[in-house]
């Protein structure tokens, strides 16, 4: 089956979702407008305009009743996401880099950017509640960091929160103590942490890295579990929901991009066998590199977005679902 | 003026006073010129001292003495002895002359050192200059403690695997850590470490880089104090060489010796440091057989090129190319001449170099003791090709060619060709910069010395393009060369006929993008070609046992840098390491000979891919022609034990994976119980909605909605009336 290329961003993607029902994708880019699709068609629906620099992340909750982006420019804003009005606002000093909803959709976790003396930060607020929702105000939870805390979601219903960090350090925080963490790997990445992301059937967490590799990590403890080598720094990795099998992508440093040919910049999704840590497929399509992937919750497709400012949605074909391993 | 007398007091007087003499001795200040300072004093070295002389009482002195002015007075009437008597007058068994200039004594010294003076009296000749330079022997010498046989166990251990199958070794990253790694080739699967994790695979191995020595007994590694080799079945460690700073290493052909060099000036005074630079060692007793001083043998403080020696095939001799001379403006001059050293003395063979003017390549046969060497052309003289005989010196064959602006030599491995390539040139013009311009074009020749043929025949081959790489089968006698350009490339095979005049050309091949390099499998018969360091990065697998050469296969490895056939020739490794084109992907992959992939392995941070070498074993010509006769039951075996060890191999990857999933299901099951549990918890917070169930397709409500995807403006009728019309 054709893949769908969607053009409707101007710059790089930076995140694509999925809706829990599969039937929406949502993504973000460096341009000021993320936008939400039609997955069937590819067509766009619309777009959430209001931001006034690149948007580093957008969310949507269970019910895909509102969303969140965190941007560039400063803010981070909440969104009706039918009709596509901002709720609230809130501003920092520095960008926003990532952000999120929790299980519950009722609470909102993002990342703040280390800039000269305002120090990389994470905030847990409450949405239903206004008066965490304006500037300065209050968060449930907030913690500060030396380094940069490039991504961050709640791993566990509305409990538990895990950050990654430019340094490649992972952290997992309990929401009522925001003063000790509660799990730490600083041994399984080596350089930056470009996304996690849950399972689908929340047992485990995959990080990707600039280290060029990818990692499923125990949800519980952060051990890893297993590890994905790839040729090129990762920029995201996902988890198939109904196979073990799991997704990766990523490529040469986009500074480099133009220094090398379009076969040696490794700018394929790459299938892994989730268990066996075996790369068995991969896929091709951008002229960039992945920057960020979502696997459909019903397991046949898979959505990118690249550094070429292209969303992709790739159905799997027949040799895939026939494809077994032998054991 | 007020300023000026300010600006004056502040100003600290920084001459000397009146009178003052600096302490600071010349040899502190300038110790590595004052090292190049030549001797005034003529005198020195005209006075050549000889030891060796009869010893013996004062009765016969004067009869010894006119029998040793006779000696003397033959290369020299005008020389002046003396003959030292002890307090007793008995000669001392020295005798000290003195010559008209420095000129005589040095031939003199050439002369009589060696010379039989009878039967139990051989003298050795020094000039006093260099007597006294000489240091008196150690008071606290001691004779050398003996040291312990270290057995490392059998060195050629992994010949006797039982499949044949070849090692390797790799100096790559693991996790970050620089490691060397000795692995054993499996066809078909990955390949397996040669031993324990810590034995066959060391972290921080070598400082630098390893190699292994030319029978593949060895792995040498470098470290800042030294060099070590490792051997037998444990890699354990069998010798070691102290050379401080060392950065290259050269092994003999045999193994039987091992040149390593250290930068002089990684040593702090280079002039000191200097003197030892190149060291030769025996390897099997550790012993440093001699040491050399760089500037001595090459008029410059560092080496030009490495290896430095060329060793002949049987290791008895080694040589190089000698020192250039310099006018007397100081300019250096072009290099006059070969120094061949013979291992049996470790001295220059006849005690001087060989002269050959404008020489600027030599390189020995690899299989008798024959020298080729190429000298260039001058403005006044052609450049000559010619093969030189050791230790008769005699010139078996040359051959002169005009206007020669570009050569290279290639030998055959069974030594019985020696083929030149030529760029000839028509007009030379020189640039206003001093460069050199060639006007009118340049034709390309390949040129073959037959070595067997009565007289040594000469075979001329004008090449028809720009000539690019050169290849000879090992054995057999067909050779490829490769001519044209980047862009286009194309390999042409020829075939030696036993009574043509020329070789014949049996096939050009496709030309390809890039080819730079034409590699015969060591057996011969195979051949591969390559575009190292290229965007396309092919190789062409081509078969030349056929009457006619053929391509097998071309395959890709984008941006490679070095291609390897295994000591066998039955695998090509093609390898992209560090200091190939940056952006590549660092690993290796394994083909066969004909060019099927067998398995592809990145690296982080390949430094070095080496086959491991194998000892020559010559079967008997019998026990070869048995074995080919029998060849399709022999290989019918082999096959049937490759079929065998793929299943077992696949029965333990099943086997394994099992293994893995079950160790993998035990945290599965954990954490899916965890999420089992907090289903309540999970209903609760999103609205009493138990989103974890599944879906039922009946509750789907299907709903259809149109939605215009385009719309565009036609022209509507302007009324119905108009429409019947």
């Amino acid at each position: 089956m054709r893949p769908l290329s969607l053009k409707g961003h101007e710059r790089a993607l930076t995140r694509v979702r999925f809706n829990r029902e599969g039937d929406l994708v949502f993504t973000s880019a460096k341009d000021k407008r993320p936008c939400v699709w039609y997955t069937e068609n590819g067509e766009r629906i619309g777009s959430y305009d209001q931001h006034n620099g690149a948007v580093w992340d957008i969310d949507v909750t269970w019910d895909t009743q509102k969303c969140v982006t965190a941007s560039g420019d400063n803010t981070v804003k909440i969104w009706d996401a039918e009709r596509g009005n901002c709720l609230n606002t809130i501003n920092h000093q520095t960008p926003m880099k990532s952000c999120g909803f929790s299980y519950s959709g009722n609470l909102v976790i993002f990342t703040t950017q280390k800039m000269t003396k305002n120090m990389s930060s994470v905030q847990v607020r409450d949405i239903r509640d206004q008066s965490q929702m304006v500037d300065g105000a209050e968060p449930i939870f907030s913690a500060q960091f030396d380094v940069n805390a490039g991504t961050a979601l709640f791993s566990k219903l509305d409990d538990e929160i895990t950050i990654g960090f430019e340094s490649g350090l992972i952290l997992q925080y309990d929401l009522r103590n925001s003063e000790q963490s509660k799990n730490a790997n600083e041994s399984v990445h080596r350089y930056s942490v470009q996304d996690l992301q849950v399972s689908p059937s929340g047992e485990f967490l995959i990080s990707s890295s600039r280290d060029k590799t990818s990692a499923l990590l125990d949800i519980n403890d952060l051990k890893k579990l297993k590890q994905y080598k790839s040729e090129r720094p990762v920029n995201s990795a996902c988890i198939s929901p109904i196979r073990d099998h799991i997704c990766l992508g990523g490529g040469e440093d986009a500074m480099q991009v133009t220094q090398t040919s379009v076969s040696a910049g490794h700018f394929e999704a790459k299938i892994y066998h989730m268990v066996f840590e075996e790369e068995f497929a991969r896929f091709k399509g951008h002229f960039g590199p992945i920057n960020t992937m979502a696997w459909h919750p019903s397991g046949n497709c898979i959505a990118t977005g690249g550094e070429d400012g292209y969303v992709r949605i790739q159905e799997f074909d027949e040799d895939y679902s026939n494809f077994k391993y032998d054991f | 003026m007020v300023e000026i007398d300010l600006n004056k007091e502040n100003e600290e007087d920084f001459s000397d006073p009146i009178g003052f003499v600096d302490d600071i001795k010349d040899e502190v200040l300038v110790p590595d010129v004052l090292h190049q300072k030549p001797v005034i004093d003529e005198f020195e070295e005209c006075a050549v001292v000889i030891t060796g002389v009869p010893v013996i009482g004062s009765e016969r002195v004067g009869k010894l003495q006119n029998v040793l002015t006779k000696v003397l007075e033959k290369i020299e009437k005008k020389v002046k002895l003396f003959i030292p008597v002890g307090p007793d007058g008995a000669s001392l068994g020295v005798l000290l002359s003195e010559w008209p200039d420095k000129k005589v004594a040095k031939f003199a010294v050439e002369s009589l050192d060696g010379y039989a003076f009878d039967k139990n009296h051989t003298f050795s000749a020094k000039l006093f200059s260099e007597m006294k330079l000489m240091r008196p022997p150690n008071d606290d010498w001691k004779e050398p403690t003996k040291q312990p046989y270290t057995d490392v166990g059998d060195l050629w251990w992994w010949m006797q695997n039982d499949r044949c199958r070849d090692q390797f070794a790799v100096s790559y990253d693991k996790n970050g850590v620089p490691t060397v790694g000795v692995y054993t080739h499996m066809k078909g699967h990955d390949p397996e470490l040669a031993g324990d994790n810590d034995i066959a695979e060391r972290a921080n191995w070598t400082e630098t880089v390893f190699t292994w020595s030319p029978h593949g007994s060895y792995l040498s590694t470098i470290h800042q104090r030294g060099i070590i080799l490792w051997g037998g079945v444990e890699f354990k460690r069998a010798h070691r060489f102290a050379h401080d700073g060392v950065q290259c290493i050269d092994f003999s052909p045999c193994e039987t010796y091992l040149v390593t060099y250290a930068a002089p000036e990684d040593r702090g005074k280079w002039w000191e440091g200097e003197k030892d630079c190149l060291k030769i060692w025996d390897v099997r007793t550790g012993e440093l057989k001699k040491s050399f001083s760089a500037f001595e043998l090459t008029n410059k403080t560092q080496l030009p090129n490495w290896p430095f020696f060329k060793w002949s095939f049987d290791e008895k001799y080694f040589a190089c190319l000698k020192a250039p001379e310099k006018d007397k403006l100081e300019k250096e001059k072009k290099i006059d001449g070969i120094s061949i050293y013979e291992t049996e003395t470790f001295e220059l063979l006849n005690k001087r170099p060989v002269i050959i003017e404008n020489i600027k390549q030599i390189d020995w046969s690899p299989a008798s003791n024959l020298l080729a060497y190429y000298s260039e052309c001058t403005d006044m003289s052609p450049a000559e090709f010619g093969l030189l005989q050791i230790p008769s010196l005699q010139r078996l064959r040359s051959a002169r060619i005009y206007n020669v602006a570009d050569a290279q030599m290639f030998w055959q491995k069974s030594g019985k060709r020696l083929a030149f390539y030529t760029m000839r040139y028509n007009k030379k013009a020189f640039r206003e910069t001093g460069e050199i311009k060639y006007v009118g074009g340049c034709t390309y020749h390949v040129d073959i010395f037959e070595i067997d043929k009565k007289d040594v025949s000469l075979m001329n081959l004008p090449l028809p393009e720009a000539f690019i790489h050169f290849g000879w089968d090992p054995e057999g006698d067909k050779f490829c060369v490769l001519t044209g350009n980047q862009t286009k490339a194309a390999p042409h095979v020829y075939k030696i006929e036993p009574n043509s005049h020329a070789p014949k050309l049996i096939s050009k091949l496709d030309a390809g993008v890039q080819y730079n390099e034409v590699q015969f499998a060591p057996k011969g018969g195979w051949l591969a070609i390559l575009a190292k360091v290229s965007a396309g990065g092919n190789v062409m697998f081509v078969d030349t046992t056929l009457a006619e050469a053929k391509r097998t296969n071309v395959i890709e490895h984008p941006l490679f840098n070095n291609g390897y056939w295994d000591p066998t020739g039955r695998y090509f490794v093609t390898c992209s390491s560090l200091g190939g084109r940056n952006g590549a992907d660092l690993g290796f992959r394994v083909y066969t000979f004909q060019g099927r992939e067998l398995c592809r392995k990145s690296m982080e941070r390949l430094a070095q891919f080496k086959w491991r070498p194998r000892p020559p074993v010559k079967l008997s010509e019998q026990k070869q022609k048995e074995i080919k006769k029998n060849l399709k039951k022999i290989s019918a075996r082999f096959i049937k034990q490759d079929d065998d060890e793929k299943c077992r191999a696949s029965q333990e990857v099943v086997e394994k994976r099992r293994k893995i999933m079950s160790a993998f299901d035990v945290i599965r099951n954990r954490n899916k119980e965890l999420v089992a549990a907090q289903r309540d918890a999970r209903i609760a917070l999103r609205s009493g909605i138990d989103t974890d169930a599944t879906l039922n397709p009946d509750e789907f409500v299907e709903e259809e909605i149109t939605i215009a995807l385009s719309t565009s403006r036609t022209a509507a009728p302007i009324s119905e009336e108009d429409d019947f019309d």
